[in-house]
C-alpha cells in the first residue's frame, strides 16, 4: 500500500491538490467511459455496414465481371486497345479525415478526374456493350472504395477503442486507487502529526505542572523557614496572604 | 472472269476441297450442348476429345483459363488458313490476302497507337491477331515514338506493306495535305484508335467490294451479296454504338460518323443520307422501315428485346452459312473465315459462362449454331 501513492509531501495543501486532482480523474474517467461506448456503438455499426458491403461487393462483382464477357463477346478482345491508349486514371481516390466521437478517422472518396475522352470503342462492334460495362466497373470500383473506407475505419475506430478501454481501466484501477491512497496517506499523516501535537502539549503541560509543584514546595518551606526564624526573634508571623496546600 | 464456275475448278478445286473438308470441322449442335455441361473447363479437354479440337487443349501447362482455350483454338484456325493461302494462286490468293488485310489494318493501327504511348513490343506483338500478322510487323516496334519516326515508318515499313494504300488515303482525306503521314503522330494520338481504325477498314471494304466485282461470275454474286450485307450490319451498328457518345453530335454526325459508312450496300445512298438526321433508337427504326430484310430483323430485335447487333449478327451467319450451298465461288473461303469468327465467340461465351458459373440455359445458350 505504501508504495502505489505519489511520493508527496503530506500538508494541507498538497491534499487539497489531490482532492482536485481526483476529481479530474473522476470527471476524465466518466468522459472517457462514455466515449469508449460511443466507439463500441460506431464499430458495430461500422462492423454491420462491412458485412452488408461485403455480401453486396460479391454480386456486384460478378454482375461487373460478366458484363464484360458480353462486352467481348459482342465487341471482340478490346482490353489491349484500351490499356494501349490509356495514360491516365480517370478516376481517383481521395483521402480525407473525418472526425468521429473525437477519432481521426480517414475516408476515401472516388473522385472523377474525367478522362473526358468518351471512348469510341467498338463503334463498329458492340460499343454500346462496352459502355455497360465501363459503367458495371464503375459501380464496384465506388463500392470497392467504400469497402475501403470501411474498413480502415473500423481499424482506426478499433485502435482509438483499444487506446480508450485502456485509458479507462488505468484510470479506473491505477490512477484513481493511487490519487486515493495518496490522499488517504495524506489525511492520516496529517491525523497523526495533530495527534503527536496533542501529546507534546499534554507533557509539556505535565512537566510546567510539576515544576510548579516543585517551585511551590520549595517556596513553601522557605516561608515556613522564615516563620520558624521570626518566631524565634519573637515576632509574630505577619499574614502573608499565602495559601499552602498541605 | 475469274469469279465464274467455268474456270473455277482448274486451279482452286483443291482448295475449295479443302475447306469444305474443314465445314465438317464445325462444332455441331449437340457438341456445343456437351460443352454447356462441362463444370469447369479442364472438361473441355474430354469434351473436344471426339472433335478436330481434340489436339488444341492438349500440353497446355498450368490453369486452363478462356484466354487460353479462345488462343489455341484461333492458333489452329490460323494455321489452317495460312495453309490454304499459301496454296492459292492467281485471283484467289490476292482474295485470300483481301480478307486478312481487316486484320492487318487491327494490328497495325493498335501497334502504332502503343508505339505512341511506349508499350512493351513483345506484349504488344503476342496482342495480335495471329490472322493479321505480317513479316514487317515486328520492326514497326522498333521505331522512334517521334514525329520524324513515325513518318520513316511509313516508309519503310508500311509502305511495302499491301495495306499502305489505305492508310495513305486515309490521312489524305483526313487532313488535305501533301504529305499524309508527316501528321500521323499528332492524328494517331488525337483521335480515337476506333475511328482511325474504322475509317480505314471502310476504305478497304470498298475495295474488297470493287474487287469481288470485278471477279464476276458466281463469286461477285455471292461475295457483293455477303459484302453489302457486312457494310449494312457495320452501319447500323455504328449508328446503335454511336448514340450516346459525342459522335452522336449534329455537328459530327455529317463529318466524321458519316466517314465509317461504306459507299455500297443497300442503305447507300439513301439510308445513310437519312442517317445524318438519326439521333436515337426510334429513328433509326423509323430509317429502317424502307429496307424489307433490315426492317425485319429490327422488327425482330424489338419483338425479342435483344440487341439488334446480335440479330445482325445471327443473320450474318445464316448468309454465311448458305455461301456453302453454291459451289465454285470464292465466297465459301469468306464465309470459311467468318463462321470460324463465330465459333471462336461461341467458345468465348460459353467457357466464359461456365468460368462464371452463369449455367442458366437462358444466359448460357447464347452460342449460334453454325451447322
Amino acid at each position: 500500500m505504501a508504495q502505489n501513492r505519489y511520493p508527496v509531501f503530506p500538508s494541507r495543501m498538497s491534499l487539497q491538490q489531490f482532492k482536485i486532482r481526483t476529481k479530474g480523474a473522476r470527471k476524465g474517467h466518466s468522459l472517457l467511459k462514455r466515449k469508449s461506448d460511443a466507439l463500441k456503438a460506431k464499430v458495430h455499426a461500422c462492423l454491420k455496414e462491412i458485412y452488408d458491403v461485403k455480401n453486396r461487393m460479391n454480386e456486384i462483382m460478378s454482375t461487373a465481371n460478366f458484363s464484360h464477357t458480353q462486352a467481348t463477346h459482342a465487341a471482340g478482345d478490346f482490353n489491349a486497345q484500351i490499356v494501349s491508349k490509356v495514360e491516365n486514371a480517370s478516376i481517383k481516390v481521395a483521402c480525407r479525415r473525418e472526425n468521429v466521437v473525437g477519432v481521426p478517422i480517414l475516408q476515401f472518396d472516388k473522385v472523377d478526374v474525367g478522362s473526358s475522352q468518351e471512348s469510341m470503342l467498338g463503334i463498329a462492334r458492340g460499343g454500346a456493350q462496352i459502355r455497360k460495362c465501363k459503367v458495371a466497373y464503375d459501380n464496384a470500383l465506388e463500392l470497392l472504395i467504400k469497402l475501403a473506407s470501411l474498413q480502415t475505419s473500423f481499424r482506426e475506430l478499433d485502435e482509438a477503442m483499444r487506446v480508450t478501454n485502456r485509458r479507462v481501466n488505468a484510470l479506473d484501477n491505477v490512477v484513481i486507487p493511487k490519487l486515493e491512497n495518496t490522499m488517504h496517506y495524506i489525511a492520516s499523516e496529517l491525523d497523526e502529526r495533530e495527534r503527536e501535537d496533542l501529546y507534546r502539549l499534554k507533557k509539556v503541560v505535565a512537566k510546567k505542572k510539576r515544576e510548579q509543584a516543585i517551585a511551590d514546595a520549595i517556596r513553601k518551606a522557605e516561608e515556613k523557614r522564615d516563620e520558624l526564624a521570626a518566631k524565634e526573634r519573637g515576632e509574630n508571623a505577619p499574614y502573608t496572604g499565602h495559601y499552602i496546600e498541605p | 472472269g475469274p469469279g465464274s464456275l467455268l474456270s473455277f475448278n482448274i486451279e482452286h478445286g483443291f482448295l475449295e476441297a479443302i475447306v469444305r473438308g474443314f465445314r465438317s470441322g464445325f462444332l455441331r449442335e449437340f457438341e456445343y450442348r456437351q460443352l454447356c455441361q462441362c463444370d469447369t473447363l479442364e472438361d473441355f479437354k474430354l469434351c473436344l476429345g471426339d472433335t478436330d479440337f481434340s489436339a488444341c487443349l492438349q500440353n497446355v501447362e498450368g490453369k486452363l483459363t478462356t484466354e487460353v482455350v479462345v488462343d489455341r483454338i484461333w492458333d489452329k484456325f490460323s494455321e489452317e488458313f495460312d495453309y490454304i493461302r499459301s496454296q492459292a494462286v492467281g485471283s484467289l490468293a490476292t482474295f485470300l490476302h483481301f480478307i486478312q488485310y481487316e486484320y492487318m489494318i487491327s494490328n497495325v493501327s493498335f501497334l502504332i497507337v502503343s508505339l505512341i504511348k511506349n508499350g512493351n513490343p513483345e506484349e504488344l506483338l503476342a496482342k495480335c491477331d495471329p490472322l493479321g500478322r505480317f513479316p514487317q510487323m515486328r520492326s514497326i516496334l522498333t521505331f522512334e515514338n517521334s514525329e520524324d519516326g513515325l513518318v520513316e515508318l511509313y516508309r519503310t515499313v508500311l509502305v511495302d506493306t499491301p495495306i499502305a494504300p489505305y492508310f495513305e488515303a486515309y490521312f489524305t482525306n483526313e487532313r488535305a495535305v501533301d504529305r499524309p503521314f508527316d501528321e500521323m503522330a499528332r492524328v494517331f494520338s488525337e483521335r480515337e484508335i476506333a475511328l482511325i481504325t474504322n475509317a480505314i477498314k471502310k476504305l478497304w471494304l470498298e475495295d474488297f467490294y470493287s474487287f469481288c466485282t470485278s471477279l464476276g461470275g458466281t463469286t461477285a454474286e455471292v461475295m457483293c451479296e455477303l459484302l453489302e450485307f457486312e457494310a449494312d450490319r457495320r452501319a447500323i451498328s455504328i449508328m446503335v454504338n454511336s448514340f450516346d457518345t459525342p459522335l452522336n453530335d449534329p455537328f459530327r454526325r455529317d463529318s466524321e460518323r458519316r466517314d465509317l459508312f461504306c459507299s455500297f450496300g443497300s442503305l447507300y445512298p439513301e439510308g445513310i443520307e437519312k442517317f445524318s438526321q438519326v439521333g436515337d433508337m426510334t429513328q433509326l427504326g423509323l430509317v429502317l422501315q424502307s429496307y424489307g430484310v433490315l426492317n425485319k430483323l429490327w422488327l425482330k430485335a424489338e419483338a425479342e428485346q435483344v440487341d439488334i447487333e446480335d440479330v445482325l449478327n445471327e443473320h450474318e451467319v445464316l448468309k454465311n452459312r448458305l455461301a456453302f450451298e453454291n459451289q465454285g465461288h470464292y465466297g465459301v473461303f469468306w464465309s470459311f473465315v467468318k463462321l470460324k469468327e463465330q465459333e471462336k465467340r461461341n467458345f468465348f461465351w460459353i467457357s466464359e459462362c461456365i468460368s462464371q458459373q452463369m449455367k442458366d440455359p437462358q444466359t448460357i445458350n447464347r452460342w449460334l449454331k453454325i451447322f
